[in-house]
C-alpha cells in the first residue's frame, strides 16, 4: 500500500521503470485535464446516495419481517440471504437478462400492470438507479446482521411497552430503532465503503456506458491501469478514493455521537 | 467501565474498516509493487546470438480460440521439427487479462521471449522493452519491408516498428442467402466497382426486415417495437463505421493527423446514416435490441438478421454453422475504401536468443506454416500471397469450407485494392481517443443526439490526445 503511494507520484505504465513526476498525477485529476475523474466521482456518489439508504431500509424491514414467528421462517431467511452468496458476476448476468428492455422480466411486469417500460441499464438516466435496484438483491448479509441485532433486544423492554398499552408502532419507534442504531451505524459504514468500490456491474453489464453514465470510480481506475496502461496515475486515483472513504467514515463517526445509542452507555 | 464498552465497540469498528481498506488496496498495491521490482535493471542481452547446435528454449505467449490454439501449436511442432535445437515453451493466455499476466511476467523477470500483442505494444516500444523490427530486418536479407502490405505495420515512431501484422482480418458483409431467396432479393454484389450505393443498401435491408406480422418497414401498420428479423446488424465499433466514413471522404484524423476528423461533415454524415438505419429506417437493431441478438454466425443462422457487417473472423464460425451463407462488398457513399487489421509478434529485448526468436516470428508470420488458419480465419499480410495465383489458390480457393463463393472478389481483392490504414495502428493514443468517441457515439446510436452534435462534444474532449499518426 505504501509502495502504491510512491507509485502515485511516478509515471509508470506497468512495464517500464517508474520515473518520479511529483504531483502531476494528482493535478491532472483535480484540474479536470483527466476528463473522467469528476464524472466517475459523480456517478459513484450518485450510486452510493441511492443504494446505501435503500439497501439499509430494505434489509432492515426484511429483517423485522423475518424476525417474526412465522411458519417457514428458516426457509424465508435462507431465500432472502441466498443471493448474497452468489458471485456478483453471476448476479450481473441474471440481471442483464431481467433488465433487458425488449425481452426482460422487469419490463414484462411493468407492461402487465399498464406502465411503460424502462430502458434500464441502456438509458443514460436510468442506468445508475437500475444498478441500485439490483443492489437490493444482494443485501442479504446486511439483513443477517440486522437480524442478529434484533434478537439481541431484551424481551423485557417490549413487555414494558405492552403493559403500558403501546402499539406496534410505538415498539418500533421507541425500542427497536433506538436499540438498533449501533447496527444501523455499522451497516451504514459498510454500505458506504462497498458502494464506493462497486465495479463488477459496470465491468460485466454496461462497460461504463452508455456515454460513461455508469463509469464507476473503481471501473475508471481499472481502465486507467489496464486499458490506458497508466499504473502511476491509477495509484493516485486509488489513493484519492482511500482518502474520500476515510473522510466520509470519519464524518459519519462524528455525527454518530448524536444518534447512535449504546446499551452500555449511561442513561441520558 | 460503562463508557468503555462504547469506545471499545467504536475502536473495533474502526479497526475493521482499516483492515478492509488495507486488504482492498493491498491487492492493487501488490500488483504494482511486484511489477516494479526488477524491470528497471534488466540489461538487454541482445548480442547473445547463439551458435547453432546449442539447446535453446523460447517462451512464447499468445491468445486465441481453441481452434487457433491448436493451429498455433501445430505450427510450433513444425518449427521444432525444422529446428531441432529449439524448443518452444508456449503459454496460451485466453481472456481479457492477457496484458495483466504479461506485465506480471515482465515484472517477475520471467518475460517471454516473444508474444502476441495488441495496441499496448507501442508503449513497450517507447520504453525500449521490445526489439525494433526494422533493426532485426536489416540483418536478414530474406525479408524486405516492401514484401508486406503497405499499412500492415505497428510503429511507435518513424522507422521504429513493433512488427507487421502477424495475420490480418477485415471488415466484412456476411449474409444468409436463404433469407434473400425467400424475400426475392438479389444477393449483395461482390465486386467493389458494383458496391451498393447507400440508398440501394437501405432499400434491400427494408425488404429483408420483418415485424412479427410479416410486415416491412414501409408497410402501413409496421410495428418497429416487435421486429422479428432485421435486415442488417451493423456492429457499432470503429471497425464497421470507419469504412463508410472513409468512403465518404472523411477520416478519423485530418490535416496530417493534427485535427479530429470525425466531427467534420463527411464523417458525421456517414455515422448519421448508420444511426438512421436504427432510428429512422428500423432495419437494424439498436444497442438495446442488439443485446438480445446472439453472435453474428448464430444470428444469421437463427434468422434474427439477414446481413451482418462485422469482422471477417466470423467466417470461421459461419463455416461451421452449416448454413447457406455468403459474403459481399460493403455498401458505399462515394468511393470504396476499407482496411486490414491485426496484431503483431513482438520480441522482448530481455530474450537471450534474439536470433531464434526472430526465426520463429518469421516462421509463424508465413501463411505457409499456419495454412489451416489462413483458410478460414486469417488473411495473409505479404503482398505475394495476393499476387501469385498459386499462393492465392492455397488460402482463398472458394472451394475451401471457410471461403464462400465470391470471397476472392468481395473480401480479398476489394480490401487489397482499396486498403487504407486502419485507425488502430495508425493513430497515436488511439485507445484513449476511441474510449471518448465510443462514449459519444452511444448517444447517437440511441438517437438522443445527432452525429454532428455528439462528435462536436467529443472533439473538445480528445483535443489534447490528438498527436498525429504513424503510417500516413
Amino acid at each position: 500500500m505504501i509502495y502504491s503511494l510512491y507509485m502515485s507520484f511516478t509515471d509508470y505504465s506497468g512495464s517500464n521503470s517508474p520515473s518520479f513526476i511529483g504531483l502531476d498525477n494528482y493535478t491532472r485529476m483535480f484540474s479536470g485535464e483527466d476528463q473522467y475523474f469528476y464524472k466517475a466521482l459523480g456517478v459513484t456518489l450518485y450510486f452510493v446516495v441511492l443504494s446505501v439508504p435503500t439497501g439499509i431500509i430494505y434489509s432492515f424491514l426484511l429483517a423485522i419481517l423475518l424476525n417474526r414467528n412465522i411458519k417457514g421462517k428458516a426457509i424465508f431467511r435462507t431465500i432472502f440471504y441466498l443471493p448474497s452468496i452468489v458471485p456478483i458476476i453471476a448476479i450481473s448476468f441474471i440481471w442483464l437478462w431481467l433488465l433487458n428492455p425488449d425481452l426482460g422480466l422487469a419490463n414484462e411486469l411493468l407492461r402487465a400492470i399498464g406502465l411503460p417500460g424502462s430502458q434500464w441499464i441502456f438509458g443514460e438516466k436510468s442506468v445508475v438507479p437500475s444498478l441500485a435496484l439490483m443492489n437490493l438483491w444482494t443485501t442479504g448479509g446486511t439483513m443477517i446482521i440486522f437480524l442478529a441485532g434484533l434478537q439481541d433486544i431484551p424481551r423485557s423492554l417490549y413487555e414494558a411497552i405492552e403493559i403500558d398499552g403501546g402499539s406496534k408502532l410505538n415498539k418500533l419507534r421507541n425500542i427497536t430503532i433506538p436499540m438498533m442504531t449501533p447496527t444501523i451505524f455499522f451497516n451504514l459504514i459498510m454500505g458506504i465503503i462497498n458502494g464506493f468500490q462497486v465495479f463488477s456491474q459496470a465491468y460485466v453489464m454496461t462497460n461504463g456506458g452508455p456515454n460513461n453514465a455508469s463509469l464507476f470510480y473503481v471501473f475508471y481506475l481499472y481502465r486507467e491501469a489496464f486499458q490506458f496502461s497508466r499504473m502511476g496515475s491509477a495509484s493516485a486515483i486509488a489513493w484519492v478514493l482511500f482518502i474520500i472513504i476515510m473522510l466520509l467514515t470519519y464524518t459519519v463517526f462524528k455525527t454518530s455521537k448524536k444518534w447512535v445509542y449504546y446499551e452500555g452507555d449511561e442513561a441520558r | 467501565m460503562n463508557r468503555h464498552t462504547g469506545r471499545t465497540k467504536l475502536m473495533v469498528l474502526f479497526l475493521m474498516i482499516i483492515a478492509l481498506l488495507v486488504t482492498a488496496c493491498g491487492n492493487g498495491g501488490n500488483q504494482s509493487g511486484t511489477a516494479n521490482s526488477d524491470s528497471g535493471n534488466n540489461p538487454a542481452t541482445g548480442e547473445a546470438g547463439t551458435a547453432t547446435g546449442e539447446k535453446v528454449k523460447l517462451k512464447f505467449t499468445f491468445w486465441g480460440s481453441p481452434q487457433e490454439k491448436k493451429a498455433v501449436e501445430d505450427a510450433i511442432k513444425a518449427f521444432e521439427a525444422k529446428n531441432p535445437n529449439v524448443t518452444i515453451d508456449s503459454i496460451h493466455i485466453p481472456g481479457t487479462d492477457f496484458l495483466q499476466k504479461l506485465n506480471a511476467m515482465i515484472a517477475g523477470n520471467e518475460a517471454p521471449d516473444l508474444s502476441y500483442s495488441a495496441a499496448w505494444k507501442l508503449k513497450m516500444g517507447e520504453e525500449g522493452l521490445i526489439y525494433n523490427f526494422f533493426d532485426l530486418m536489416k540483418d536478414d536479407p530474406s525479408i524486405k519491408k516492401e514484401d508486406y502490405l503497405q499499412y500492415a505495420w505497428w510503429n511507435w515512431d518513424t522507422d521504429k516498428s513493433a512488427g507487421p501484422y502477424q495475420a490480418s482480418v477485415v471488415p466484412s458483409l456476411m449474409y444468409n442467402a436463404d433469407l434473400f431467396k425467400e424475400a426475392g432479393v438479389e444477393l449483395p454484389p461482390t465486386k467493389a466497382e458494383e458496391a451498393w450505393q447507400w440508398d440501394e443498401f437501405v432499400e434491400t435491408a427494408k425488404k429483408l426486415t420483418l415485424d412479427r406480422n410479416g410486415k416491412h418497414p414501409d408497410d402501413p401498420g409496421f410495428d418497429p417495437k416487435n421486429i422479428k428479423q432485421y435486415g442488417v446488424k451493423y456492429s457499432l465499433s470503429w471497425l464497421s463505421y470507419m469504412p463508410l466514413v472513409l468512403s465518404n471522404g472523411g477520416d478519423y484524423l485530418i490535416g496530417d493527423g493534427k485535427e479530429f476528423g470525425l466531427s467534420k461533415p463527411e464523417a458525421t454524415e456517414a455515422i448519421q446514416k448508420i444511426a438512421d438505419l436504427i432510428n429512422v429506417h428500423h432495419v437494424a437493431p439498436s444497442p438495446v435490441q442488439a443485446s438480445s441478438i446472439p453472435a453474428p454466425a448464430t444470428a444469421l443462422q437463427s434468422r434474427k438478421v439477414a446481413m451482418v457487417i462485422d469482422g471477417s473472423w466470423n467466417h470461421l464460425d459461419l463455416s461451421k454453422a452449416k448454413i447457406n451463407w455468403g459474403v459481399g462488398v460493403l455498401p458505399v457513399l462515394k468511393d470504396y475504401k476499407t482496411f486490414f487489421l491485426g496484431g503483431s509478434l513482438i520480441i522482448f529485448k530481455s530474450t537471450k536468443h534474439p536470433k531464434e526468436a526472430w526465426e520463429f516470428s518469421k516462421f509463424l508470420t508465413d501463411p505457409q506454416n499456419a495454412l489451416e488458419l489462413h483458410q478460414g480465419l486469417w488473411m495473409p499480410q505479404m503482398k505475394q500471397w495476393y499476387e501469385d495465383p498459386k499462393l492465392v489458390d492455397s488460402w482463398a480457393n472458394e472451394k475451401l469450407p471457410g471461403r464462400p463463393a465470391g470471397f476472392q472478389d468481395a473480401v480479398m481483392r476489394s480490401t487489397y485494392e482499396h486498403a487504407e490504414p486502419s485507425p488502430e495502428n495508425n493513430i497515436r493514443n488511439f485507445v484513449e481517443i476511441d474510449a471518448a468517441v465510443t462514449a459519444g457515439l452511444d448517444q447517437v446510436w440511441l438517437g438522443t443526439k445527432t452525429a454532428a452534435e455528439a462528435m462536436k462534444e467529443v472533439e473538445a474532449k480528445v483535443k489534447p490526445l490528438i498527436q498525429g499518426t504513424y503510417l500516413k
